[in-house]
């Protein structure tokens, strides 16, 4: 069972090719887990037992039939509650979406299931992926997997917890100021947001339209690609969908770091705000892995963090109150307190600073084209502090604003979220690893050559079972 | 004259912008959190850089065939 729950998308997806493991089993394995742990982690909204199944007999049967469709190919994963899936209530965990009916898949759905990939379940999220944890809604809030009374980061929440308790070996996210970056760094595992445009949003619940992406979360950089890989692609039904083919985003991955350029944004947590001792050293040691491995890595400087979290945040709110006023206006006692906290500021955003905002984001888009021409990546912290309690409203409501992801949604360029260790409270830190525009194989390839010159990757968290299920798992 | 804020027309203000933009239940539910979203809401760009300027772009052209449109 323990051996199944950690198997990576790679690995998995290289036993299945060979016929030498069933996906039924594999399936099965997983969803005996979810019921073993969910009630105390919370990470599912809704287990799609059956059809799992069904998707994992057809793969099974296609695979020993010789039609192998994709290394995602009879392999199980999540989803954030935030895409559609046909038939299925897309909740955005959220009480005004009960009784919603999705009448088509999502566009990153489709490309899984083509893939030959068997969706689990559908995952927790913060309410309309822009609230936090609360009692107020209509189902429990996904906790920590390191230490179940912290924080687990969002919004992507559910898709970081499964992730790390080996309940789905890769899950869907998305990430408007950071939400797939987050739970990744707060639960230590590997979250993408890719360029912006490089994976479909249609069939997506949307946030704010200009900063919203699509991106996995796993165990393993290799899995990441992999899971990119299914994903990625033109859609015209995304007005941003990118037209060019997507890369290869598994070719260059352990073509090492000798060599390359590595630019360090340091000046986000040395001088714009201040940074927790524990991340502040897992960057400095992070950036050592990388020069021993033969990276040239030296600071680089763009505007203030300030400036940019200012740039994102008057774009984000605005145009996630155009999605939601008419909600807000009607029925907002339906919403939870701290998801009006977050939206009705957009109300008040002059459309001058909204025009502003776009007209800056051209400027700083530019600037970090200019910083990036004679690099081949950088890296920076994702999160100022480490994970608050996840009762805490005030910190958690502190933990959105003293954070490096939101620069990267401004841009629309690669940024991904690896473990760069863990505290002596166990507790897992982070670095982004971020590139130009469409230059995922590079963001990978650094990523991978650094998690496997560390093995970060490697470490789980000591999952707890609820008592009444213990058999299940042990059996 | 006294530097006291009044705080009731400061109420009464927050009410009024509320109401102009339909949320007036929003605001019955938690008028603190409305004066704060306006607060938030309006300063939320701060301070642009000093060579900004908003007149130096050129103005962006409405393509009908780009997005969808016929003529």
């Amino acid at each position: 069972m323990s051996d199944l729950a950690y198997l990576t998308i790679a690995e998995a997806g290289r036993l299945i090719r060979a016929r030498k493991l069933s996906p039924v089993e594999f399936t099965n394995a997983l969803i005996a887990r979810i019921a073993a742990t969910d009630s105390v982690y919370h990470a599912y909204i809704a287990v799609t037992g059956d059809l799992a199944i069904a998707q994992a007999k057809v793969a099974e049967a296609e695979i020993m039939r010789g039609a192998w469709r994709s290394p995602m190919h009879g392999v199980p994963y999540a989803t954030k509650d935030i895409f559609d899936v046909a038939g299925m209530p897309t909740t955005c965990h959220s009480k005004l979406r009960v009784g919603h009916r999705a009448a088509a898949d999502a566009t990153a759905i489709v490309k899984l299931r083509e893939a030959g990939a068997v969706l689990l379940g559908k995952l927790a999220l913060h309410e309309f992926a822009t609230g936090g944890p609360t009692c107020e809604l209509p189902w429990p809030a996904a906790c920590n997997p390191w230490n179940v009374d912290l924080h687990p980061g969002g919004s992507s929440s559910g898709s970081g917890v499964a992730v790390a308790i080996g309940t789905a070996p890769g899950a869907l996210g998305t990430d408007t100021g950071g939400s797939v970056r987050n739970p990744a760094t707060c639960c230590g595992v590997v979250g993408m947001k890719p360029t912006y445009g490089t994976a479909s949003r249609a069939g997506v619940f949307p946030l704010a339209f200009s900063l919203d992406h699509v991106g996995p979360l796993t165990r393993t950089v290799e899995d990441n690609a992999i899971m990119l890989q299914a994903i990625a692609g033109h859609d015209p039904a995304d007005p941003a969908s990118v037209l060019r083919p997507p890369a290869d985003f598994t070719a260059a991955l352990n073509a090492g770091v000798k060599g390359l350029r590595i630019g360090l944004i340091a000046h986000f947590y040395e001088e714009d705000m201040v940074v927790a001792p524990e991340q502040s050293a897992a960057i400095a040691a992070a950036a050592d892995v990388l020069r021993r491995l033969g990276a040239d890595v030296k600071p680089i400087r763009l505007s203030s963090l300030q400036r940019y979290t200012a740039c994102g945040r008057t774009i984000h709110i605005a145009e996630a109150y155009a999605v939601h006023e008419r909600d807000l206006q009607e029925r907002p006692q339906d919403y939870a307190g701290i998801t009006r906290r977050k939206l009705l500021p957009g109300a008040f955003v002059p459309a001058a600073d909204y025009v502003k905002a776009q007209q800056l984001r051209a400027a700083l888009c530019a600037e970090f084209a200019a910083a990036m021409r004679d690099l081949d990546a950088a890296i920076t912290l994702s999160s100022l502090d480490m994970p608050c309690r996840i009762d805490d409203a005030d910190a958690i409501a502190r933990t959105y604003e003293r954070q490096m992801r939101m620069p990267f949604n401004v841009t629309g360029t690669p940024a991904i979220a690896v473990p760069t260790g863990f505290t002596a409270a166990d507790l897992p830190t982070a670095m982004q690893i971020v590139g130009r525009a469409f230059a995922e194989p590079m963001v990978y390839r650094i990523a991978q050559a650094y998690c496997e010159a560390t093995g970060w990757c490697e470490r789980h968290p000591s999952v707890k079972v609820a008592e009444r299920e213990r058999s299940m798992v042990d059996s | 004259m006294t530097d006291t804020p009044d705080t009731d027309s400061t109420a009464q203000w927050t009410r009024t912008l509320a109401q102009a933009r339909g949320l007036d239940r929003a605001y019955a539910l938690n008028p603190e959190a409305m004066a704060a979203a306006m607060a938030r809401g309006a300063a939320s760009l701060g301070p642009l850089p000093d060579d900004f300027s908003s007149v130096t772009e050129p103005a962006v052209m409405f393509d009908a065939e780009k997005f969808g449109g016929s003529t």
